[in-house]
């Protein structure tokens, strides 16, 4: 990053793409609904930024936090543009495959429900998700990137988690009925 | 906005990340107990873990479109230190005030023209007068004592009659003199009222006598 911050290096910014751009791609597609297109498009925009906004670096910081602050905040800049997705109850079976065995079965029902709820959170609380447990970022790098207080991403965290469990709970009435059992 | 976390909530969330509900110490399950059901613990631990990275299924990133070296940020997009943009605004500001000073010759002649003669021929439209330029200048009256008197040789025909005092008074309202008699002119004939005097007005009974009220 130096090199390119002080050379301007073609050579420097593409060895970045090479190493960053697959991990920014999987990110771009998550928080923009699984718009690829759109998504190969923010990848490479993202990386004009960098030649732009250079001088912004601050290299006693990790450049790969560095880039997915820059990266939020276009997610942001995009979201500010209205869109809907909910979950229907046709999604709830639309998983289902023949000739696939019963735990397969119930993984991949189960993670296209988790994606949907995903998709339904609002930016804050999808942003710090994605970054925490698909990205595994530290609380304190989402912090830096998200610029907020450690309490804050804590506190969207379970929040987040709250209404995605709830969104769960709603089209899988397998818990509610494990949790009338237990209670 | 989300509420900040209690500590409980804290250690709840530090638990949902590090540990399955099997996993749970006889003490942290019944510090569960008390936050939320057990199932819902499974749930919410099956979230934060179980969600798929799908890494396998992120597509190839498209090669990298860089702009040429020498153009690689178009001159508008481009964008510069906050400092530079200050240095900027003030080398312009410093040369603007170098090649164009802001000063005027004390001496610089003024003239003030009324636009409303039209001229009729080439002579005429020379003498015209030109505006120099529209700036307002504030003139500041200065008095200066002559240490001279209006004596009457200096007043007009029709005041020399007049005492020094009245002369005076007629010189400072210069403007009424144009609509003043001059004293030859204040003959009886001149000065003589007409209409009819109240004493021998025949209506003059309904004027209502003072006298009346003085008396009163």
């Amino acid at each position: 990053m130096v090199e390119v911050i002080n050379h301007h290096s073609h050579a420097a910014i593409t060895d970045l793409h090479a190493r960053y751009s697959r991990k920014l791609l999987g990110y771009f597609i998550r928080m923009l609904n699984h718009d690829t297109e759109l998504a190969q498009d923010f990848v490479q925009e993202i990386f004009l930024k960098i030649l732009e906004k250079k001088h912004l670096y601050d290299p006693s910081k990790k450049f790969y936090t560095w880039i997915f602050t820059i990266a939020s905040n276009m997610c942001k800049t995009e979201f500010r543009k209205p869109f809907s997705t909910s979950i229907s109850a046709d999604e709830y079976e639309l998983t289902t495959r023949a000739g696939l065995g019963e735990d397969l079965l119930e993984k991949q029902r189960f993670n296209a429900l988790l994606e949907k709820s995903l998709q339904q959170l609002e930016l804050h609380h999808k942003t710090v998700f994605v970054l925490r447990y698909i990205e595994l970022f530290s609380l304190q790098e989402i912090a830096e990137i998200t610029d907020t207080s450690l309490g804050t991403v804590k506190s969207r965290l379970f929040y987040a988690t709250r209404k995605m469990t709830a969104q769960l709970k709603a089209y899988d009435p397998r818990y509610e009925n494990n949790l009338f059992k237990m209670n | 906005m989300d509420p900040l976390l209690n500590p409980e909530e804290i250690r709840l969330l530090e638990l949902l990340e590090s540990k399955d509900f099997d996993a749970l110490t006889a003490e942290e399950r019944v510090f569960v107990a008390t936050q939320l059901p057990a199932a819902e613990y499974v749930l919410q631990r099956r979230i934060l873990t179980g969600i798929d990275r799908q890494e396998d299924e992120i597509p190839q990133p498209r090669p990298l479109a860089l702009p040429s070296e020498k153009s690689a940020i178009p001159l508008l997009r481009r964008t510069v230190p906050l400092y530079q943009a200050v240095l900027a605004i003030a080398a312009v500001w410093t040369c603007f005030f170098w090649l164009w000073p802001n000063e005027r010759p004390a001496d610089m002649p003024q003239q003030i023209v009324s636009a409303d003669t039209i001229p009729t021929s080439s002579a005429q439209a020379e003498q015209t007068p030109q505006i120099v330029h529209d700036t307002v200048v504030r003139y500041v009256p200065v008095y200066q004592s002559t240490g001279k008197t209006p004596q009457q040789a200096d007043l007009p025909e029709s005041f020399q009659k007049a005492d020094n005092y009245q002369a005076t008074s007629a010189v400072l309202r210069g403007t009424e003199l144009r609509s003043t008699l001059p004293l030859s002119a204040l003959t009886p004939e001149n000065i003589a009222t007409s209409g009819t005097s109240l004493k021998e007005d025949q209506l003059s009974f309904l004027v209502p006598d003072i006298r009346d009220f003085q008396r009163r």
